[in-house]
Formats: C-alpha cells, sequence, structure tokens
C-alpha cells in the first residue's frame, strides 16, 4: 500500500449477472485529499463507489482503507470503518425533520455532537424542524453530508453531488468540501469539469468501465477538457 | 408523572372508554373486539411500520395459543402462567422464523409467512394430534385456577385484564413510536439501503421489529387461550389469515388506533350486523374498497382529518359570507 493512502482499490472488477462493467480498477486514494472521479454516463463511476462502500460485491479485486482490508464487508460494517457513501439520489427521510434525520444518524454512530455538521452546514441549523420532503436538492445534499461527517469518517465517497442544483448552490457545496477536506479524505464523482478541476488534487478519469487515466498534476487537471478526455 | 399522563393519557382514556361501553353492549363482543385489536395490531406493527406484509399472522397468534393450552391441558392450572408459557414459546418462535424469514424480499416474505401457516395447521391437527387431540383440541376451562379479584370465567373480570393488558401494548407501540428505534423501523419501511448508509445494520432492526410485533400476536393467542378454555388447529387456519390483513387496512396501519376501530368495525359487522343481514361480508368488503380510495390509510385517518376538514369548511363558509 502506497503510504499515505486512505483508500487504495486493487484491481476490481464487478460485474452485474453476465454483464461485467468494471475492469480491472486500480486507484489510490491519498489521505486528506480530495480526488475526482470523471467519466461520461455508463462509465463505471458509481459501480466503483458502490463496489468500495460494500452495495455491490466484486467478482475480484480488493479494497484497503487505512490498511485494513474491507473487501466483502457488509454496508453497514464498512461505514462504522469510517467509510461513508452518499449516493447521487439526493433522498434523505422525506417524513422526518432534518432534527430527526441527524438524531438518526447519531444513534447509528454514537456521535451526538453535532458542532461539526453546523459549522460546515450552517443553513441546517434553521432548517432543523422542516422535513426532509420539503428541502431543496441543496439543502438535502448538505444533510446528506452532514449525517455522514458524523462519528468517525475517514474517507467520504460522494456521488454527483452537483447534479441538477443551481450555481449559486454549487458554489456553497465547492467551500464545503474545501472545508470538509480538512477533516476526511474525499472521494467525489464529478460530471461538472469546472468543479472537477476546481477542487481536486488528483484526477482519475474512467471509460467504459477502465480508469484510462490518471492525473496527479495541477497543469494535467486543468487541461481536461470534456470533449477531448471524456 | 404529568407528562406521562399527557403523552399516554389518551390510551389509558380510550380503554376505559371500551370498558365504560360494557354499560350498552355484550361483554363476549367487546373482549373479541379487544383480543382482536391486540392481533390486529401486530399485523399492523409489521406493516405500517417496517413495510412487511404478513399472511402468516394466525401462526404466531396459534403457537402462542397452544402453548397456554399445553401447559393448561397437560401440566399446570394457573392461567397467568399458562400465558407466560404461551408468551414465551410465541416469542421464541417469532425469534427463530424472523431470522429466516426478514431476509426475504417482500412478495417472497408475504407467501412464506402464508405457507407458515398451512405448514402449523397441518403439525397440530395431525402430525402432533397424540398430544393435540386434532381437531377435538384441548380443553382445559374447568381446570383453570380462579381467584377472588381475577376469575378469568367471569367475563367482566376477563374484559377488565385483556383491557388493561391492551392499553400496556399500547403504551409501549406508542414508546416505540416516539424512540430511535421507531424511526429506524420508518426508515427500514422508506427506504433500507439509505438507513444502511447510515451505518444501520437493517437485517436487526427488520428481525428486532419482527420479533416484537410478534410477541404482541402471541399475547393475543394466549389471551383466546385463556378466555375460551379450548385451543385447536382452527385458530390457525390459513383461510383466517386474510381476517387481519382486512381489519389491519379497514382501521389503518401504521396508525395508533387504527387497529382498534378497525376490529370494532369488522367485529360489529359480523358479531351484531350479521344478525339482521347475513351478507355482512359484502358489506365489509365494500367499506374496505371505499375507505382505501378515500385515503388508502384506513378509517383511523378518516377520522384524524375530519376536524380539519370541517375547520377548513367552515373557514371556507365564513369567508364566503364575508
Amino acid at each position: 500500500m502506497a503510504t499515505g493512502a486512505a483508500l487504495q482499490v486493487n484491481n476490481m472488477n464487478v460485474s452485474y449477472g453476465e454483464s461485467r462493467v468494471l475492469f480491472d480498477a486500480s486507484l489510490t486514494f491519498p489521505a486528506s485529499a480530495v480526488s475526482v472521479i470523471v467519466g461520461r454516463n455508463g462509465a463505471g463511476k458509481t459501480t466503483l463507489l458502490k463496489a468500495i462502500a460494500g452495495f455491490l460485491k466484486p467478482g475480484s479485486g480488493s479494497v484497503v482503507l487505512g490498511g485494513d482490508e474491507i473487501t466483502g464487508l457488509r454496508p453497514y460494517q464498512v461505514v462504522r470503518k469510517g467509510l461513508k457513501y452518499i449516493p447521487q439520489d439526493k433522498e434523505v427521510f422525506s417524513d422526518l425533520t432534518v432534527r430527526e434525520n441527524l438524531e438518526l444518524a447519531s444513534y447509528a454512530m454514537k456521535d451526538h455532537d453535532w458542532s461539526k455538521v453546523l459549522r460546515y452546514f450552517p443553513k441546517l441549523q434553521q432548517l432543523m424542524h422542516r422535513k426532509g420532503a420539503y428541502l431543496s436538492g441543496g439543502e438535502r445534499q448538505m444533510l446528506m453530508m452532514g449525517r455522514a461527517i458524523l462519528g468517525k469518517t475517514h474517507v467520504l465517497l460522494v456521488d454527483e453531488p452537483t447534479e441538477g442544483l443551481a450555481p449559486s448552490i454549487v458554489q456553497d457545496l465547492v467551500a464545503a468540501f474545501k472545508q470538509l477536506a480538512s477533516h476526511c479524505t474525499l472521494v467525489l464523482v464529478e460530471q461538472n469539469l469546472a468543479v472537477a478541476r476546481e477542487l481536486a488534487d488528483q484526477l482519475y478519469l474512467m471509460k467504459e468501465g477502465k480508469v484510462v487515466a490518471h492525473l496527479a498534476d495541477r497543469a494535467g487537471i486543468e487541461s481536461l477538457a470534456f470533449e477531448k478526455d471524456l | 408523572m404529568m407528562r406521562l399522563l399527557k403523552t399516554y393519557g389518551t390510551i389509558l382514556l380510550v380503554f376505559a372508554g371500551v370498558g365504560v361501553l360494557r354499560l350498552a353492549l355484550p361483554g363476549a363482543f367487546l373482549i373479541h373486539v379487544t383480543i382482536f385489536s391486540i392481533y390486529t395490531m401486530a399485523f399492523s406493527f409489521l406493516m405500517g411500520r417496517l413495510g412487511l406484509v404478513s399472511f402468516g399472522q394466525p401462526a404466531y397468534m396459534g403457537i402462542a395459543a397452544y402453548g397456554t393450552g399445553l401447559y393448561l391441558h397437560y401440566f399446570g392450572t394457573n392461567p397467568l402462567l399458562g400465558m407466560m408459557v404461551g408468551i414465551i414459546a410465541g416469542v421464541a418462535f417469532a425469534g427463530v422464523i424472523g431470522g429466516l424469514f426478514v431476509r426475504l424480499s417482500s412478495s417472497y416474505f408475504t407467501l412464506a409467512n402464508l405457507a407458515l401457516c398451512a405448514i402449523g395447521f397441518f403439525v397440530f391437527q395431525r402430525a402432533l394430534v397424540h398430544i393435540t387431540r386434532g381437531d377435538t383440541g384441548l380443553w382445559y376451562l374447568g381446570r383453570m385456577e380462579r381467584w377472588p379479584l381475577l376469575n378469568f370465567r367471569d367475563p367482566d373480570h376477563f374484559l377488565t385484564f385483556a383491557l388493561i393488558v391492551a392499553a400496556g401494548i399500547w403504551i409501549v407501540v406508542k414508546g416505540l413510536d416516539r424512540s430511535v428505534f421507531g424511526a429506524a423501523c420508518l426508515a427500514v419501511k422508506a427506504n433500507e439501503r439509505k438507513l444502511q448508509f447510515l451505518g444501520y445494520n437493517t437485517y436487526r432492526i427488520k428481525w428486532l421489529g419482527f420479533v416484537m410485533a410478534n410477541s404482541i400476536a402471541a399475547v393475543a393467542g394466549t389471551l383466546y387461550a385463556v378466555y375460551f378454555g379450548f385451543v385447536s388447529p382452527a385458530i390457525m387456519d390459513v383461510l383466517r389469515a386474510p381476517e387481519v390483513v382486512v381489519v389491519g387496512l379497514l382501521g389503518g396501519v401504521g396508525s395508533l388506533y387504527g387497529p382498534l376501530i378497525g376490529t370494532f368495525v369488522y367485529i360489529a359487522m359480523q358479531d351484531l350486523v350479521s344478525a339482521i343481514f347475513v351478507y355482512w361480508e359484502l358489506v365489509v368488503g365494500t367499506m374496505l374498497v371505499l375507505v382505501m380510495m378515500a385515503g388508502e390509510r384506513g378509517i383511523a385517518s378518516l377520522l384524524e382529518s375530519a376536524p380539519r376538514l370541517l375547520r377548513m369548511r367552515a373557514r371556507h363558509d365564513r369567508s364566503s359570507a364575508g
């Protein structure tokens, strides 16, 4: 394992029945860095995150979190190891209020100190009594991230966090991600290249289930262009 | 103390109200309503709070009833001890079966429970006939001990006892609804995967919820066993499986008072209306369809929304007049 790697994926293969969707994916995510995975729809980005988080069983390969192999663990066991996954659907428990949503996460993670949640997402304070069903997409994303950072959080996997959000909300989220990077290792799947370029310390490019490029220098990341590279 | 009364006082008042109805209605009717509403609460908990639809509820109730019946027929004469034995049997059975069944997806869960009910009927009617005496059943009414303050053969004593038990169950369920476990159960129903994202072992939550729900069914089973002083395989007849589903839906699953309201309406149709109208099932069926079309959450939700609708109507009338 590379020195300083918070999370490492080795030669991972994933299939849906007979259809193979991830081919020998190997990625290394350094601690306290923002790693962004980009690629067109169907490139296998979400499948990769789900397999890392334990929601899909890889056919072969391994996932190593901070030196511990977590391949094959159940999703709740992966979460308890400190690896959290935020899916792209931006769905929270709609019948529960923001407070209740946070309480549910607090109880699972045995962390009832919400100060860091409110430091990164101060807007949640004024939404405490609002039900999940009445939150905007950006507010739901903030709540999901707030819930995820409760308890032990070494690595946060976030799938398409800015999809469908207004530009002003996207900027708020980018600012929050920059702050969160000091708290944990961030792995984002992102189609918005401007956001990817602004946040990424390193960037993986996926195409048709394969990792086709790894950009770890600023110049390479800045030069990434959607039509040409994806 | 005041806070507890404020939270749970309504439950005590509702069940005291059922007791007061004894002045106007037959004891047997009210006892039937009370026990069946406990049985329906078990179904309502499963479907309304965990999203699990079970067509096997007679099995969970029947196992507990047989636990009580076998104890009182062969071993002891203390009905309270018999109830304890029945509840332990029911909880243990639900624990083992739940461990297997809650892994199943929704339709398979429903069908597996239905199959369980058929198996239970066969086992108690035929396979264990030398112990259960098959369709003849176990009779022990005369063997049960009677105490001056609690005589289960006195309908008023039994009704009082059953109402206290029911109120206790409703208080426990309301307490669960207000707890993190209650929220986790609802979250499993809403989206199990989302709860896993938060680090919950959803299998354990479903298993625990399943055991709790069927412990309530077990209490209903033991009450029936003690009330009738008799138990036969008919209690877990597969043909009775849809009955609790209909009653649960009629009253409103997931609502606190839905099981009581649904049972009251259903038993009233069965016991009282059937005397003047033979096709009472037709009325229940039509009512169920109408209630589901009106709100999908049963009579309880219609009653809950009625005052709000009346207030809105009054406000509309006032503004029109002004």
